[in-house]
């Protein structure tokens, strides 16, 4: 029970040995007597954070950012699982679209800032529509590659057993690819923060991005640090939450 | 034989089945009785299991007919059950949800009985993954039986199992089939197996029935003497050499 116990908070405090030590070093860096100009005093970003968080600047930014990100990954996200249910389930569909997507697929997406912001300015929308682009793609391979890869064993004991093709889709196909479906949305909240980041440097009036884009102009390193800080940061969270989502979702699978 | 009106009876006429151009069953002519128990056996691609596809209605024959309780086959229906090689439950849904699908309306009271009839009561509220092979097929079984079927078809069931288990198993099946009065046909490689089993035990070679045998020996079956008499004629028609059988003969 006891040595249960200790590997438990071991596996606990590991994964966080390097990031303490990289902060560690990061001081020893910025000592008296070495050149901060390269990189700021830990403390001046501690600072930085406290006066941000206290005239409400940093959660605007953030909660900006958040909305923009979870905006863009809704739309991307269900438009990526309608096509892809879509494309997996019936032959016509699949002929019709597979090639266009997998075409589209290959563009890389930092291309085609330049013409989303000709065709929706820099306002809102072109962030959204961005992210939204990003995340469709590792959610729509996925899915349809999980739901190609459905068991045909177990579509075939559902015929045996009479099911209705609605039964057959909410038993068997809609399960069967819940999982590869969560590997595709995992992938996407990385793409998803990727996206955000790109699109909030070079067309935007708020959010991290901006913030970075700002302090970089006025070389307030403390400001560009912080704003790489909060991007690990959700990029964790995120991660955390999809790990979660597949722990609740996916009880049945062994581990 | 009183309890045996609780199976159908199953009657295959001149059937053919090709695919493409290549046929895998050419002429068989079966009668099977209700509540028989039935193996059927034969070298791998011998077109044994495609028997028991167009039994089932999952393939469709190129000619012929197949006549279950007196009426032309159409279709798969619930009157005819399916147990495959791999257990096929699905990983997401519980035990005794697995079973439920196979009863009529999804009736949870009739897959709990089934559940009891293989002995895995306990069983119902598990997961599939934490089961073993055997359990596995059990339960795979329990799904075939929950909805009462009249005629159960078995393909290489116990194919994947260990020895040990496989003894099980087939008491197990020869009881529910005892008690249930269903009409069976298993399709087997083991040829033990299928005279431990069988009432009747057909031979599958180059797409025809070569051997047609009743097995008259006494319920519940030890294997012997008197089955090792079947088993040596029944192998030497599947491996298609009558006179060279002597010189393995033990």
């Amino acid at each position: 029970m006891a040595w249960k116990k200790t590997a438990k908070i071991v596996r606990l405090i590991v994964p966080w040995l390097v990031p303490i030590l990289v902060i560690i070093l990061w001081y020893y860096e910025t000592l008296p007597g070495k050149n901060t100009t390269l990189l700021p005093v830990p403390d001046k970003v501690l600072q930085r954070t406290v006066t941000m968080i206290e005239d409400g600047s940093l959660w605007e930014y953030i909660s900006i950012s958040a909305i923009r990100a979870g905006k863009g990954l809704l739309l991307g996200g269900m438009v990526g699982l309608i096509l892809a249910f879509a494309t997996g389930l019936s032959k016509i569909l699949n002929l019709a679209l597979n090639t266009t997507i997998q075409m589209l697929r290959t563009i890389p997406i930092l291309a085609i800032i330049s013409l989303m912001i000709i065709w929706f300015g820099i306002g809102e929308e072109v962030k959204v529509y961005m992210v939204a682009f990003g995340v469709f793609f590792p959610i729509y391979i996925n899915t349809y590659h999980g739901i190609k890869s459905i068991d045909k064993g177990l579509m075939e004991m559902g015929r045996v057993y009479g099911l209705k093709p609605i039964k057959i889709f909410a038993d068997i196909i809609l399960p069967g690819t819940l999982p590869s479906m969560l590997v595709g949305f995992r992938l996407s909240l990385g793409t998803m923060w990727l996206v955000l980041i790109a699109a909030e440097q070079i067309a935007t009036d708020a959010g991290i991005g901006y913030m970075a884009m700002t302090a970089r102009e006025l070389l307030q390193m403390d400001k560009i640090v912080l704003a790489i800080i909060l991007y690990a940061i959700l990029g964790k969270l995120s991660d955390v939450a999809a790990t979660f989502l597949e722990k609740i979702l996916i009880r049945w699978r062994e581990t | 034989m009183e309890d045996k009106a609780n199976g159908y009876s199953i009657k295959i006429e001149k059937l053919v089945k090709k695919f493409g151009n290549l046929i895998v069953l050419n002429n068989i002519n079966l009668e099977i009785n209700p509540g028989e128990f039935v193996a059927i056996v034969g070298k791998s691609g011998c077109g044994k299991s495609t028997l028991l596809r167009l039994i089932e209605g999952l393939d469709t024959l190129t000619e012929g007919s197949i006549k279950i309780n007196g009426k032309e086959k159409e279709g798969v229906d619930s009157n005819i059950r399916f147990v495959f090689q791999e257990p096929r439950l699905l990983p997401w849904k519980k035990v005794l949800k697995n079973v439920q699908l196979g009863a009529h309306h999804q009736n949870e009271a009739l897959a709990s009985e089934a559940l009891e009839n293989v002995g895995l009561k306990d069983k119902e509220d598990v997961w599939p993954y934490t089961l073993s092979g055997g359990q596995k097929q059990r339960v795979s079984l329990a799904r075939a039986l929950a909805g009462h079927p009249k005629v159960l078809l078995l393909d290489e069931p116990l194919g994947a199992l260990d020895a040990l288990t496989r003894l099980d198993m087939q008491e197990l099946i020869e009881k529910l089939w005892a008690n249930l009065g269903f009409s069976a046909i298993i399709v087997t490689h083991d040829v033990s197996e299928a005279v431990k089993l069988a009432d009747r035990v057909i031979v599958i070679d180059e797409n025809e029935i070569r051997l047609d045998i009743k097995i008259q020996l006494t319920r519940p079956r030890v294997t012997g003497n008197d089955s090792s008499y079947y088993e040596k004629i029944i192998l030497s028609n599947i491996m298609n050499q009558e006179e060279t059988t002597k010189d393995y003969a033990i």
